[in-house]
């Protein structure tokens, strides 16, 4: 399944990499990767790289956590519709409160293939 | 159909729409099973002992019964008959945990630990594993179309 | 405040996050072994903690040999660009994903949890809080301490 530009949110380098080339095992071919290390600098990324679409993002970030980035993401008709995946050591309650977010999908780190390719599975 | 067992420390890779691949008894032990969609190879392999610096001499004679010498033998060999990333799968199977006093750590924990590093350093994924416990498992896998069936006791399933 | 814990609880789900991430993120395995105090002088060379809010209010601090992180390193990055940069970044990770993984062990995957950042430690000055429990670990011949303690300062 072809992605297009993948979009990479966590302020740990560690975390980047693991996710790319849990995506990368699972088989997709993205068009490439871009990363960004909060929400803040997600925004950013997005405005000067309209090719991406698919964001993948932790929770806990300094300047902008992933809460913010996301509900500022989904309010915006531009960036509305870009499919976003969490990626987060904490899995807060029921996942409600993510998924309302408008989050296809939440992944409980540790990342792996596997995890990867169910949460991708909702993406058209 | 022909039913080609695998021993411990053993490993093929088959194109074949004619043979089962077969393996028993896998204790501590794992099998790692890795298979191409589109040109339908599928190798297998059944590991023994995670790191061959216990000994050297049987990692010459018999490479397939560690994790480090036989798994990339065995992804090399993928290689060479044309299996390539995105269109590989690969499964875990094994390694349950052995509760011996004597033993300084358990070795079917050691042996998925070990496998999952070489499969990550071949930038290689595990899609699905059936893995730890204490039951001793059966495997059969079919090249015609990478079906894998475990077994233990009466039961059977699939991954 | 803290409620009252049962240590025995908090040391097996402790155990089984130190274990389990350490597989499942740093493909090395990690054995446990019996608490040595005597060790509380030995070369932890990295010192890294990571503070809970909820469901509790604790720290979780790994130690280890500079060696064990390189090791880690080396598994996730081989000769990967970059590896050397970001050597220090990959055990606060570790720790991070460790802190989720024992708290919804502990508590149950409906708790609602929450962390600060995880930081490297680089004195004890006096603030250290009251060890609940200790854990040592060998991680294929190279020691691991995981300390959860209460905090003495919250705000």
């Amino acid at each position: 399944m072809d992605l297009g530009e993948v979009l990479i949110v966590d302020d740990s380098f560690t975390s980047r990499m693991i996710i790319q080339r849990c995506i990368e095992m699972a088989g997709f071919v993205v068009g490439g990767f871009r990363y960004a290390e909060n929400g803040l600098d997600a925004i950013a990324e997005i405005r000067e790289h309209p090719l991406i679409s698919v964001i993948v993002t932790d929770i806990n970030m300094p300047k902008m956590d992933g809460q913010t980035f996301l509900r500022l993401l989904k309010a915006d008709p531009a960036t509305a519709s870009i499919p976003a995946i969490i990626v987060s050591s904490v899995v807060e309650g029921s996942n409600s409160e993510l998924h309302s977010l408008g989050a296809l999908a939440v992944i409980k780190k540790p990342v792996s293939p596997a995890k990867i390719l169910e949460a991708f599975g909702g993406i058209a | 159909m022909i039913r080609r067992t695998i021993g411990i420390g053993e490993w093929v890779v088959s194109d074949r729409s004619d043979e089962l691949l077969e393996t028993f008894a896998l204790g501590s032990c794992v099998a790692v099973l890795i298979y191409d969609v589109k040109i339908r190879v599928l190798g297998m392999i059944h590991i023994a002992l995670p790191d061959s610096a216990i000994d050297k001499a049987r990692s010459v004679s018999l490479p397939g019964y560690f994790a480090d010498t036989g798994l990339p033998l065995m992804i090399e060999e993928m290689k060479k008959k044309g299996a390539a990333k995105p269109n590989i799968w690969v499964k875990l199977v094994g390694g349950a945990s052995v509760m011996d006093p004597g033993l300084l750590f358990d070795i079917g924990r050691r042996n998925i630990v070990a496998a999952k590093r070489i499969l990550w350093r071949s930038s290689l994924g595990i899609t699905a594993e059936d893995t730890g416990g204490q039951i001793s498992r059966t495997v059969k896998a079919d090249p015609s179309d990478g079906g894998i069936t475990i077994s233990t006791g009466g039961e059977t399933w699939c991954i | 405040m803290n409620e009252s814990l049962d240590t025995t609880r908090i040391e097996a789900s402790l155990s089984r996050a130190v274990r389990d991430v350490m597989a499942e993120m740093a493909f090395i395995d990690a054995e446990p072994r019996i608490h040595d105090p005597a060790e509380a002088g030995a070369s932890w060379e990295s010192r890294v903690a990571i503070d809970a809010l909820k469901p509790i209010s604790c720290r979780l601090e790994l130690r280890s040999p500079a060696s064990l992180i390189a090791r880690i390193v080396d598994i996730l990055f081989g000769d990967e660009a970059g590896a050397d940069r970001n050597q220090g970044d990959s055990i606060l990770e570790i720790l991070n994903v460790m802190a989720g993984s024992f708290l919804a062990d502990y508590y149950g995957p409906g708790a609602e949890i929450k962390l600060e950042l995880p930081q490297y430690v680089y004195s004890s000055d006096g603030e250290e809080g009251e060890a609940i429990a200790v854990l040592d670990f060998d991680v294929e011949g190279l020691p691991l301490r995981a300390t959860l303690s209460s905090i003495r300062y919250r705000y």
